[in-house]
């Protein structure tokens, strides 16, 4: 009896041993959970063009297709044209890193300001674990216009995968935009393609004749006055190039301008800050940021200013305006200046 | 009819009495009585329970019986009554037809399970599926659908398909379900709805056309071993359904009539009337972006605005009008009657099932005729007719499981139907006709000959037919003022012809228990099915009283958009297809004092659809028995009933190829030089290297029954890895093909299943009070092994929804990939900002930034922007990790109770019905498809708001700012919940009279009465109605047609 039972919680040991052993054993050999990595990522762009002086951003450029996040990148190899190394692109530089987020609202340059800060970054800059490219503001002193290959390494737990001879075509900075010179060669583009500035909407307005001016009748420029302060005045002169008052564009909203911002989809009010208007009202002052607008290189954001004014065209009321959407890159005190070519009539018929 | 042997002794005696199920109180008829001493059969139970032996006083007989305990009685008085107390399925005495072979369940090496038809009573279902879950550890099956007629969904171990097909909520998956063999004829499961034929296929699969009332036994086969005789067709498991057979002297008649009620049971939430006027206009004047925004939505939506005006005063539950409760019928008599050498059976059902939903229902009729013959020991003749009509209403139309309307309802701020004012939707339901209608006949003839002593000769064959039809026809009215006519015809064979030998030689013939058995089997099995599908599709006729023209219009050319809005011209030969097999099969058996148990099996497949370089396919299986309480040094344990232990080790093969893919087919192309020219269809690349699908399996397992089967107890472990799956391998276009199909994927599923069988109160006597507890689990784990070309990761694009399917190494087989819900922003201040631009975190299309309100979702490579290429997670698993069922019987004097229970653990669902009608919000007028949606309850979920900065669901009544950032889009965690369920499926209340004198008087030999409520309730977490009535790929349909509570109140009668 007492060996039976022994026998008996033995087999029974054995046997919940065996099936434990048994169950334990189902998952030794199955796979793990790997990494995937895709041979089929890619940039969607290989060529980065960049303008000096400016922050350029590059963003959403990589189809990691479904490979297991979080991949990580690595920019390598920089190389010049002729392949020799060139690290310039790998010096540190100054990059402003936003704390807060731009409302469009805030009330002065310093509150702007305010919500960044300065980090040292590499010149060539890539995001760890998205690959968006930045190149950051610099001039031609550090590096020189031209073409540069660089490397890109993307690698997860599993593997790396490396994209080579990756272009970056440096290019001459644009003080402001829009820009009628060519930023690789310097020129003066031709005249169809932007060579000369023209408002970008002049309406309703017409001559002593009563013939609509069209929008060439006017001519733009764009005027560095000195690098003391970060400011954009504008004026106004006639054929004569005698000034024109800007009490005569008396339907300009001057306490309401503003503009609309491509990148946060919402209204920059106000247009820029501390206004002045000159003694003889011929000009008017802001205090702007650099760049203006604050979202002009590392969004798409261009400023818009429209000057208006009303007169009674034999019995009618017609509004006029006169508009610039521009964006500036150099900091330093702008002058924008509107040239007409035929004086436009402020007088009521 | 019984006394064959007789034994001159002093006592002997008459015996007589009546055998009962000590649990329900019924009769119990093909009771086998054996007396102990002489191990003889003496006698069989008649089919009323009664029995009329000659035996000695003193002696001791045994009663056994399929699906209950043994009961052994000592005589001493002329009339007993005997109860038999019910075993689910663990106990050692059941007979179990393994292989087409009736063995004892002692000597099976196999897992397989038994379900007595006694459980599957009292519960009038459209279909017998519905009864199994829950019945076997192991077995997974899942109502998906409560329409009438439609089945669910069934697996057995796991899933070992990878295919999905469809998108969005009609995904479904390639069929796991196993092969049916109804009275030793293999049938196909499906019924002829194959996964390619989703939407025409109007068949109604075999489980819903046989009654219940007519099942003797079923047994489900789950393991490599069990299901490999059945070859290639039994690859996931093998459901074999016996039907009852006749065995009375006297004819007997069976009668069981019920009536039932079918209830709809808790629909979608809903806000109506003013809470829907003055949310939709709170959206609009308060969240538009501007004056003019407002103006115009106001302008174009006079419902919302003209709320003085009668018309749109309403607040319409339009839900009520889809739904409806129908009273039903259900009816089945038996005639049986006969003795071994000669017994019949006839079995006339009919039932009236009418859906919850309007104009959807199932009716059905079905004869089955039985004849079993043995002129002479050596001679058995057996044949069977059977005959069924399924016929289902799908009343809108709509897939294989969404008959539902959820689409259907509108704003609650239309007027309600009347006799001037038509909802096209509601008529669809109310005048449109989609009848669809089964014709099953199958006959089988068995004869079976003993030549010589123990060798026997067999042969079976069995003839399947099938038509299916549907006939559709939708008004104009329904239907985008065009009338749309479809007809489908499908026809469907299968011969069947079985042929073998087997001989059997025991050493000690009068006791299998003293000696070595042997048994030695050959087989082949040849099988030639065909299958032809015709549809006729025509749009745009006269008139809603016309229905024609039948035929192939020839208006309706390809191309024409009238014929058919997606450009496919659906007339013509769906289908056509011959498909020759042939198979060889061995079994060796055999077992020494039934004590230790060896199976070895062997069968060769072979198909006309295989890969022209791989035929035939095989199937060994190997299963081992020791059945311990035979060991001597187990005698003394008193005890214990019985325990054993079982291994068994198989391969089993399932055809996956067609002739599509193993040869290709040719097209006709377009003319060149005024000729048409043929050339191979380049959409796939014929694969003459196709292998079947594989899958081994081990499977160790023990039974234990114990204290004279008040516990028994069955466990079984498994580990099946299912590889050689079929992949879709997309082709570079420079081959010129789209794609070629090799075998490559591979999964492996391993789990436990227990079965545990209490009785903590049993009575000898019929006045006691009796409580029988069966509880059964499964846990099973899924992990995809491998996947074509070695990649790691799979992913299925979802157009619809853009839930994709991923299919990763390493986890469960499918998981779903989503956004990573983690919370709603309190504030603005708490969305991160990119350093780099300056702005807040965004959704990957639009500018609108994250605010307060809107849902935190993880951004996983860092770049402030939501986007579905780089953060999306690999989540979820479809396929539950628990399943199983609790029973639970009472029976007192002459009231029995039973109460049926199932659940569900660990499953995710996506609940896209809740998803769909949020993210529909962000047009808080009409919706993104132009329709007017009803309005979910919003007071159900907790909303962010402004005055409720807490809430854990995004705000929704910023439309303008939450279309931009997509906030409710139905990919992410949010709606991705846990689908466990605990579900109460039956409650029956019976009542059995006895010894009234009425029933003498009509000749009434047995009668009751029972009540039941059947899907009585589902408990669970989960934000839905009903997470059992979702997609077999877990996504809650809108569509889906919910599972309605029924209520039966029935008599069974016996003359």
């Amino acid at each position: 009896m007492k060996s039976s039972n022994r026998i008996q919680i033995i087999f029974l040991a054995i046997l919940v041993l065996f099936v434990g052993i048994l169950a334990g054993c189902y998952k030794s050999g199955l796979p793990d959970v790997k990494d995937y990595l895709s041979k089929d990522m890619a940039f969607n762009q290989t060529s980065f063009l960049v303008n000096l002086e400016r922050t350029n951003v590059f963003t959403q450029i990589f189809n990691a297709d479904y490979s297991s996040e979080p991949l990580t990148f690595k920019l390598q190899n920089f190389r010049h044209f002729d392949e020799s190394p060139a690290p310039e692109l790998l010096a540190t530089r100054d990059a402003k890193y936003w704390d807060d987020y731009f409302t469009g609202r805030e009330a002065s340059v310093a509150e702007i300001e305010g919500k960044r800060h300065t980090e040292k970054r590499p010149l060539l800059d890539i995001r760890e674990h998205s690959g968006e490219i930045f190149f950051w503001n610099t001039d031609s002193t550090k590096v020189k216009p031209g073409i540069y290959f660089f490397d890109v390494e993307v690698s997860n737990k599993v593997g790396s995968h490396l994209f080579k001879n990756m272009i970056l075509n440096v290019r001459l900075p644009h003080p402001y935009e829009p820009y009628e010179f060519d930023d690789s060669t310097g020129l003066r583009l031709a005249e169809d393609e932007g060579g000369i500035l023209h408002p970008s909407t002049l309406s309703g307005a017409v001559d002593d004749l009563e013939r609509t001016l069209p929008a060439d009748s006017v001519i733009v420029y764009f005027h560095k006055k000195s690098t003391k302060k970060n400011t954009v005045t504008f004026k106004f002169y006639d054929q004569d190039s005698l000034p024109i008052s800007l009490t005569k564009y008396n339907m300009t909203q001057w306490d309401s301008l503003r503009f609309n911002s491509s990148t946060t989809g919402d209204y920059v009010f106000p247009f820029a800050f501390n206004r002045q208007f000159s003694q003889d009202s011929m000009s008017v002052t802001y205090d702007v940021t650099n760049p203006f607008p604050i979202l002009a290189d590392v969004g798409s954001d261009k400023a818009s200013i429209s000057f208006g004014y009303k007169r009674i065209s034999f019995g009618r009321r017609v509004n006029s305006s006169i508009g610039l959407t521009f964006a500036l890159f150099e900091p330093g005190e702008w002058e924008i200046i509107f040239k007409y070519k035929i004086n436009p009539k402020f007088e009521d018929d | 009819m019984c006394c064959s042997q007789i034994y001159a002794q002093s006592s002997e005696m008459e015996l007589s009495g009546t055998v009962l199920d000590a649990e329900k109180h019924e009769v119990l008829g093909g009771v086998s009585i054996v007396n102990v001493t002489t191990q003889k059969t003496i006698g069989l139970t008649t089919d009323k329970g009664a029995f009329n032996i000659k035996v000695n006083k003193g002696e001791k007989i045994r009663f056994s019986y399929i699906g209950f305990m043994d009961n052994i009685i000592i005589v001493d008085k002329e009339n007993v009554t005997v109860l038999l107390q019910p075993s689910s399925n663990a106990l050692k005495n059941d007979v179990v037809v393994v292989g087409y072979q009736t063995r004892t369940k002692e000597t099976v090496t196999g897992a397989v399970s038994i379900i007595s038809g006694k459980d599957l009573q009292d519960v009038p279902v459209a279909n017998v599926e519905q009864l199994l879950q829950g019945k076997v550890a192991g077995m997974n099956v899942q109502n998906l659908t409560g329409a009438p007629g439609f089945s669910g969904s069934v697996s057995i171990r796991g899933i070992s398909q990878l295919s999905i097909s469809g998108s969005g909520d009609q995904a479904q998956l390639a069929s796991n379900n196993p092969l049916l063999v109804i009275d030793n004829v293999p049938i196909d499961y499906d019924g002829g709805v194959t996964q390619s034929m989703l939407q025409p296929g109007a068949a109604t699969g075999p489980l819903a056309l046989i009654p219940p009332e007519d099942i003797q036994s079923i047994e489900v086969f789950k393991d490599a071993q069990a299901a490999s005789l059945y070859g290639s067709r039994g690859a996931n498991g093998v459901i074999v359904i016996t039907t009852k057979q006749g065995n009375s002297p006297t004819p007997v008649i069976n009668l069981n009539s019920s009536v039932f009620v079918n209830l709809p049971p808790q629909l979608r939430p809903t806000w109506g009337g003013n809470l829907e006027r003055d949310y939709r206009l709170y959206s609009i004047l308060n969240y538009s972006r501007d004056e003019q925004t407002v103006r115009e939505l106001l302008d174009s939506y006079q419902f919302l605005t003209d709320s003085l005006n009668p018309f749109y005063n309403n607040s319409t539950d339009w839900q009520s009008y889809f739904y409806q409760t129908t009273v039903n019928t259900n009816h089945n008599v038996q005639i049986s009657g006969g003795n071994p050498k000669l017994n019949y059976k006839t079995n006339l059902a009919y039932q009236l099932n009418q859906g919850v939903l309007k104009n959807t229902g199932f009716e059905k009729y079905s004869l089955n005729m039985q004849l079993n013959f043995m002129p002479t020991e050596k001679l058995r003749v057996g044949a069977q007719l059977f005959g069924a009509l399924g016929q289902k209403q799908r009343g809108n139309g709509g897939g294989l499981t969404n008959n539902g309307a959820g689409d259907a309802f509108t704003s609650s701020l239309y007027p309600s139907p009347s006799h001037f004012i038509g909802i096209p939707r509601l008529e669809g339901y109310e005048n449109n006709t989609d009848d669809n209608s089964t014709i099953n006949l199958r006959a089988y003839l068995k004869v079976d000959y003993e030549i010589i002593h123990n060798l026997r000769l067999s042969s079976t064959t069995s003839y399947d037919y099938y038509t299916d039809t549907r006939d559709q026809f939708k008004q104009a009215f329904t239907n985008n003022n065009q009338t749309m006519m479809y007809g489908y015809i499908g026809r469907r064979d299968e011969l069947n012809s079985r042929n073998g030998i087997n001989y059997s030689y025991n050493t000690d013939p009068e006791d299998m228990s003293n000696g070595h058995n042997f048994y030695i089997s050959a087989y082949n099995e040849a099988n030639i099915r065909t299958n032809n599908i015709h549809i006729r599709d025509v749009r745009n006729g006269p008139s809603d009283f016309y229905w024609g023209p039948r035929g192939y219009s020839p208006r309706f050319y390809p191309g024409n958009h009238y014929n058919d809005a997606n450009g496919v011209n659906d007339n013509g030969t769906h289908a056509s297809m011959i498909y020759h097999a042939l198979s060889w099969a061995g079994v060796f058996s055999y077992n020494y004092k039934t004590k230790y148990v060896a199976d070895l099996s062997y069968r060769m497949d072979g198909n006309s659809d295989a890969g022209v370089n791989k035929r035939y396919s095989s199937n060994p299986a190997i299963g081992l028995r020791w059945n311990i309480e035979k060991e001597p040094w187990m005698q003394k344990m008193e005890w214990l009933d019985y325990g054993s232990l079982r291994a068994t080790y198989g391969i089993n093969n399932r055809s996956t190829a067609t002739v599509l893919n193993t040869l290709g087919f040719y097209q006709i192309y377009a003319d060149y030089n005024n000729q048409p020219a043929i050339g191979p269809d380049f959409s796939i690349l014929p694969n003459p290297y196709l292998e079947p699908e594989k899958s081994y399996q081990f499977d160790v397992g023990g039974d234990v029954g114990i204290l004279d089967g008040r516990i028994t107890l069955s466990y079984d472990t498994y580990y099946k890895k299912s590889y050689n799956i079929v992949r879709d391998f997309y082709l570079p276009d420079i081959t010129g093909y789209n794609k070629v199909q090799v075998n490559g994927g591979s999964l492996v599923n391993y789990g436990h299943e227990l079965v545990l069988n209490f009785r903590p109160f049993v009575s000898k006597t019929l006045e006691g009070f009796q409580w029988s507890i069966s509880l059964n689990g499964a846990m099973n784990h899924g992990i995809l092994t491998g996947l074509p070309g070695d990649l790691t990761l799979y992913r299925q694009y979802d157009d619809t929804y853009h839930q994709d399917f991923i299919l990763q190494v390493g986890r469960n087989p499918i998981s779903n990939y989503l956004y990573q819900f983690n919370g709603v922003y309190q504030n603005t201040a708490d969305v991160p900002v990119d350093p780099v631009t300056g702005k807040r975190a965004r959704w990957q299309t639009g500018i609108q930034y994250f605010q307060a309100g809107d849902p935190i979702w993880k951004d996983v490579n860092g770049d402030y922007v939501i986007s579905a290429g780089d953060d999306k997670f690999i989540v979820g698993n479809p396929d539950p990790i628990f399943t199983g069922g609790i029973s639970n019987t009472f029976s007192y004097k002459n009231f029995s109770l039973n109460i049926y229970m199932s659940y569900l653990a660990d499953r995710t669902l996506l609940n896209n019905a809740m998803a769909k009608r949020l993210f529909d919000l962000r047009y808080p007028g009409l919706d993104a498809d132009d329709l007017m949606g009803n309005l979910y309850n919003l007071g159900l979920l907790d909303i962010w708001s402004v005055t409720n900065p807490g809430g854990t669901y995004p705000g929704i009544v910023d439309y303008y700012h939450s279309r931009g950032t997509a906030s409710y889009l139905p990919d992410q965690t949010l709606f991705s919940e846990d689908g466990s369920y605990f579900k109460i499926n039956q409650i029956t209340l019976s009542y059995r009279f006895q010894g009234f004198r009425f029933m003498k008087k009509t000749g009434l030999h047995a009668l009751s009465a029972y009540t039941t409520l059947y899907n009585v309730g589902i408990f669970s977490g989960y934000s839905g109605p009903n997470p059992e009535t979702v997609s077999r790929l877990g996504r809650d349909d809108i569509n889906g047609y919910p599972a309605a509570l029924s209520f039966t109140v029935g008599l069974r009668a016996q003359f």
